[in-house]
């Protein structure tokens, strides 16, 4: 029957390979991603320049410093976003870039104020960069409490300097001066509304490229983004610059606007929350709402002047309102969750109300995507090194996880790793591919030496893997997490498609993980690490959680792709007829040693085996 | 730098170092207290100490409460609104720990508006309830009553506390509770009574703080917020869990500001801090790469 | 141990098309159970079929979306995980193990809420005979406990509370066989006593060998339930079960019942 199987695979990849050769080259193209709102921004910048014309003037200065505080917002807003980390040092770093800028700016000759932009900004991205990198040892709640201390720091050691601030009354910033209808306050706007929609637009291009989903899978599943070959703190290093560098320039903006920088208070800790409090209000997970939200934070204290009404008192209402807001779109999730149906299949489950306010929410179209015709591509990859894990060892607190344990995966083997739960199958896998270090042990991919080279470059050195429960981000669609990363060869995306049509998930392509049944998420993983053209694939546990018919059809596809493209397979899984069907070696483990290893008729013929899977004493 | 350093002008250094730290453990107290129970860093703790001392100073200086009475009143402000804020964060399991935190910090503003509209517009400083005068010389440093007393009070709360978490029926429960919500939950143990009660105590610890603090620095919102900052960062070493790591942390934040601010070493105008800042970033980065390699073990 | 009534109104555990969602994905879809006092309900799935939701949700840790769960006829639905501790359903959870920064006595003190002080200390003396391998290490912090010693120690803390139900979840997990043998026993013996046990497991081998009943459970639905006999047999018309299998599995039933 297996026999039979291998044959038709074996058929269907000719037919492909023809197929290729009939010439219909693989072309790259662009990554489709979902569309940003751009409108949004626009929308705010019209109204804005209708202000222009309208407003009078004290409140075109109220909404230049909206614009400040949008752009603020929107550089606190990408590590939040993207890595889930709450800086609190916003307000300080406007501040360091204000000061400086005005400090070296202050002369007035347009080459002062040039340098005066240029060391803020840097300065400030600097310190912001360097904040990233610290994210990388320390995270969450002690991130928070770094950025506080870096606040303070910055608040109570740099802001009094009296030299560096210019004292109470200030260091004065050139301004345009004019008179007349565009006088100095609507030539300010105009220039601040310029630079913020440039900017903008820079972050929206950005944001449309597939540098999202590497961001988002960086914050979001470290350990996915190390199994698409990420470099994990270079795109650490980029939020937090791309973040230090709006900040810097919201900063300048806020002493070009002022004609001063404000006085120090105006960059204390308390505004780095209000600051805070701007992306988190829009939602997070739209940068446009930044703006009027921003808008709304500035305008509210100009509108409530009149009425007197205590500083604390109208900061902790906005703040309060902010995270009402931010959070009342999960309270209205939770009441569709409430009304809705069972739907039974994906596309019911796509078109449940529930996802729809969803699919809102993320900004992405939920819709069965149509068949689409995918390109045939190029099946053969050259395989030709073997994984060689050799007495790999690893120690958890005293407890042997794996205890010298040797594997092989040569170009085209089939390998299944079977035992309990707690056997160490997956401490092995990740010892093997990097995500935990071995304590002993050695492991080549061919001649080269991997062992202590990290998960990311294994990957990209030709190992492929996948989680037993997937690393995907949940925010991100089918598409974006399978195309996030690093690819081996130039055929990224058309093979990609291909493969996610070979699977049979193209028609889920472009909806978010969050409502992707659990079985679709493991296809997802293997089309994610298969278009990578891996030499080496390891899959934990691919079918638990799948239907029967499921099963059949993925080893039918894994059979035939992995006849056409030879690469080496080890498979954990603890369903005997996955691994009978797809390998041909096998080992067995018990308590993180191999109880036995060899062909896989030999294998299961062994007494000892049958006695493991039904939970009885055996030792090894 | 070093400027004729002799042992009188070292201790008295390290004197104000132990009194400037006594004020950061004080505030310490309530932020440990509410985070043992459910994670959330509680920045509403310079408002419950603020509004505390607020209540205190209108019931002692203005209705001629007696000071026990008023510093009773005071107390029992701060435990009910931190009961209420400990109510809301029970509304609030689904948010992020860090909206949440940021939840408290609104608080705090709401309390230091209410406290400037109760307060008279001036700068007032509540009186000590150890006595306005009185004190002791040691060495080249005047330390009145007042320090003394806040210091004694501080020793006691901290190994009160500590026992009755680390000792105690209750300090199991609330212990459970911190380590997994959901396990001590289905043991029965009633988890949304020991967050009110819990952060019930830190808004009684916070007024107490407000209290023994603002005699010292007058009742200014923005200064005890900083307060609060510093034994924030002086609490962080023992990751915000242990009152005595947070009781020692705060007094070396006290220490490092002291000996580095106070007249031995000059840095110039402003960067008296940077040595306490200095120490204060190590001790977050070594908690955090700490606890980083525990939750690694842990999983 | 706690003796358990077996009055009339003990009608045990009944749960009536409960629901649980996870995030927007249905865990479970509207799941039917019974079990009664002194019975173990085995229930076996593969994974992602919902087993850990349903126990969650019986337990009131994870919020159901629809159904019912009664314990003697009183329905529990709108309680909250506290009540439901207290009134006796108490969950032993796979993926959390212990209190790991509490030592292992004051582990079984976390179980005894409205005990009094010395029945605390009985009940802990008991459950120390009865895990003699946690007396030795019976100050240590548990999160220094290996995994088996750890879950003995999650199943000593509930039993602490003399729950009259209990649910456990994955028994034998990343568990070395002697201590599984073990703790079948210390299971069989709880259910000897008039309790309720409600038993998800992976390994057919242990669940067959334990349950009375068992509900099989695929994508958050029963898809059979039946006496342990019936089961074996339906894994293995369904291919689950090897008739090599049957074998073990009809000597593992008749030896324990």
């Amino acid at each position: 029957m297996i026999g039979t199987k291998r044959n038709g695979g074996a058929a269907v990849a000719d037919d492909s390979a023809g197929a290729a050769a009939d010439g219909t080259p693989a072309r790259p193209k662009k990554v489709a991603l979902p569309p940003t709102r751009l409108i949004l921004p626009v929308i705010v910048l019209c109204l804005g320049l209708s202000g222009e014309f309208i407003l009078p003037t004290h409140l075109t200065y109220a909404a230049s410093t909206a614009l400040c505080y949008g752009l603020v917002g929107l550089g606190l807003y990408l590590p939040l976003a993207a890595l889930r980390e709450l800086p609190l040092n916003g307000a300080a770093l406007a501040g360091l870039s204000a000061y400086l800028f005005a400090y070296n700016a202050s002369g007035g000759s347009a080459g002062k104020t040039v340098i005066g932009v240029i060391i803020g900004v840097g300065v400030c991205t600097l310190v912001s960069v360097a904040g990233g990198l610290a994210s990388l040892v320390v995270t969450g709640l002690y991130f928070t409490v770094a950025s506080l201390v870096v606040q303070i720091g910055i608040e109570k050691v740099v802001f009094s300097v009296g030299k560096l601030t210019g004292g109470a009354a200030g260091r004065g910033v050139a301004q345009p001066d004019f008179t007349g209808y565009f006088n100095t306050n609507r030539v300010v706007f105009l220039i601040a509304g310029v630079v913020c929609l440039t900017i903008t637009t820079a972050v929206w291009r950005v944001k449309k490229t597939k540098t999202l989903a590497n961001w988002v899978m960086t914050g979001h599943q470290p350990e996915g983004a190390d199994a698409v070959g990420i470099r994990r703190w270079v795109q650490k290093v980029v939020i937090f610059g791309l973040s230090g560098l709006l900040i810097g320039v919201a900063g300048v903006l806020f002493a070009f606007v002022n004609g001063t920088p404000p006085p120090p208070p105006q960059f204390g800790v308390i505004w780095s929350v209000i600051f805070l409090a701007i992306p988190i209000a829009s939602g997070m997970r739209t940068s446009s709402a930044v703006w009027f939200v921003a808008a709304g934070f500035s305008a509210l204290p100009i509108i409530l002047e009149s009425h007197h009404i205590n500083p604390n008192l109208l900061s902790g209402s906005i703040l309060l309102v902010a995270l009402m807001v931010s959070q009342s779109q999960d309270a209205i999730m939770a009441r569709i969750r409430n009304l809705r149906r069972q739907p039974e299949t994906i596309e019911e489950l796509a078109a449940a109300e529930g996802i729809q306010a969803l699919a809102a929410i993320h900004e992405q179209p939920i819709k069965a995507t149509a068949p689409v015709q995918v390109k045939e591509v190029d099946l053969r990859t050259k395989v030709s090194r073997a994984l060689v894990g050799t007495d790999i060892g690893v120690t958890f607190g005293g407890v042997k996880a794996v205890d010298g344990v040797n594997v092989r995966v040569g170009p085209g083997q089939r390998v299944a790793i079977v035992g309990a739960n707690g056997a160490g199958k997956t401490t092995l896998f990740n010892a093997l591919t990097g995500f935990v270090p071995p304590t002993k042990g050695t492991v080549h991919l061919g001649d080269v030496d991997i062992t202590g080279v990290p998960a990311y470059a294994r990957i990209r050195q030709g190992l492929g893997r996948t989680f037993q429960l997937p690393r995907l981000a949940d925010i991100l669609t089918v598409r974006q997490n399978v195309l996030a990363g690093q690819a081996q060869g130039e055929d990224l995306i058309p093979r990609a498609e291909w493969l996610m049509e070979r699977f049979g998930i193209m028609a889920l392509a472009d909806i978010p993980i969050q409502v992707v049944p659990f079985g679709t998420r493991r296809k997802v993983e293997m089309v994610r690490s298969l278009a990578r053209r891996p030499e080496v694939l390891l899959i934990d546990e691919p079918v638990s959680g799948l239907e029967d018919e499921e099963v059949s059809e993925l080893l039918e596809v894994m059979l035939e792709l992995q006849a056409a493209e030879g690469w080496g397979l080890l498979a954990i899984e603890h369903d005997l007829r996955f691994v009978t069907g797809i390998a041909e070696q096998m080992m067995v483990m018990v308590d993180g040693k191999v109880l036995t290893e060899g062909s896989i008729n030999d294998v299961l013929a062994d007494e000892r085996v049958r006695q493991v899977y039904l939970g009885e004493v055996v030792s090894v | 730098m070093v400027i004729g350093v002799t042992a009188a002008v070292f201790e008295s250094a390290v004197i104000i170092g132990i009194f400037t730290g006594t004020i950061y453990a004080m505030m310490a107290l309530g932020i440990v207290a509410s985070f043992r129970i459910n994670r959330v860093v509680n920045l509403g703790i310079p408002g419950l100490a603020v509004f505390g001392a607020t209540v205190y100073f209108e019931m002692s200086n203005v209705w001629g409460a007696p000071v026990l009475v008023a510093l009773l009143g005071g107390v029992a402000v701060g435990a009910l609104f931190g009961a209420i804020l400990g109510l809301c964060n029970l509304k609030m399991t689904a948010w992020p720990r860090g909206f949440v935190m940021i939840f408290t910090l609104t608080a705090s503003l709401f309390l230091f508006g209410w406290s400037d509209k109760i307060l008279p517009p001036i700068q007032v400083s509540p009186a000590s309830p150890f006595g306005d005068s009185g004190g002791f010389k040691v060495a080249l440093t005047y330390v009145s009553n007042h320090q003394i007393g806040t210091f004694i009070t501080c020793i006691l709360v901290t190994l009160l506390m500590g026992f009755v978490v680390s000792k105690t029926r209750i300090g199991i429960y609330v212990r459970a509770i911190y380590d997994d919500g959901d396990s001590a939950a289905t043991l029965g143990i009633p988890l949304g009574y020991f967050v009110v009660g819990v952060w019930a105590v830190a808004g009684a610890l916070a007024a107490l703080a407000g209290i023994l603090v603002s005699p010292r620095v007058t009742l200014d919102p923005y200064l005890i917020l900083f307060v609060t900052i510093w034994a924030l960062a002086g609490s962080i070493l023992g990751g915000l869990e242990s009152f005595g790591i947070a009781f020692v942390g705060s007094i070396l934040v006290g220490l490092s500001q002291g000996i580095l601010g106070g007249g031995i070493i000059h840095l110039g105008p402003g960067l008296e801090n940077l040595g306490a800042i200095a120490v204060v970033a190590i001790a977050v980065f070594y908690a955090g790469v700490k606890r980083r390699d525990l939750a690694h073990i842990q999983t | 141990m706690a003796p358990t009534t077996n009055s009339p109104e003990a009608t045990g555990l009944e749960v009536r098309d409960l629901k649980v969602f996870h995030g927007v994905v249905p865990a479970v879809r509207g799941v039917d159970l019974e079990c009664k006092p002194g019975q173990i309900l085995g229930i076996v799935g593969p994974n992602g079929a919902g087993k850990t939701s349903l126990l969650s949700g019986i337990a009131g840790v994870k919020k159901t979306s629809g159904g019912h769960v009664l314990l003697d006829g009183r329905d529990m639905s709108r309680w909250p995980a506290y009540r439901r501790g207290q009134a006796g359903v108490v969950m032993v959870n796979e993926r959390r193990r212990v209190f790991p920064s509490l030592s292992v006595r004051e582990n079984l003190a976390a179980g005894g809420w409205g005990l009094g002080k010395a029945e605390v200390e009985a009940r802990a003396e008991q459950m120390l005979d009865l895990f003699p391998r946690l007396r030795e290490r019976e100050d240590v912090p548990s999160f220094r406990l290996s995994g088996g010693e750890q879950r003995m120690v999650s199943i000593a803390r509930a039993l602490m509370t003399g729950a009259r139900c209990l649910l456990l979840d994955e028994l034998s997990l990343g568990l070395a066989p002697r201590i599984v043998a073990q703790l079948t026993e210390v299971v069989r013996q709880l259910a000897d006593e008039g309790r309720i046990v409600i038993l998800v497991e992976q390994y057919v081998g242990v669940l067959l060998q334990l349950a009375d009943h068992v509900s099989i459970l695929e994508r958050g639905r029963v898809k059979f339930t039946g006496q342990t006999h019936e089961t074996a047999l339906w894994l293995q018309e369904h291919g689950y079960l090897k008739p090599t299998d049957m074998a073990v599995v009809e000597k593992k039933i008749t030896s324990t019942h």
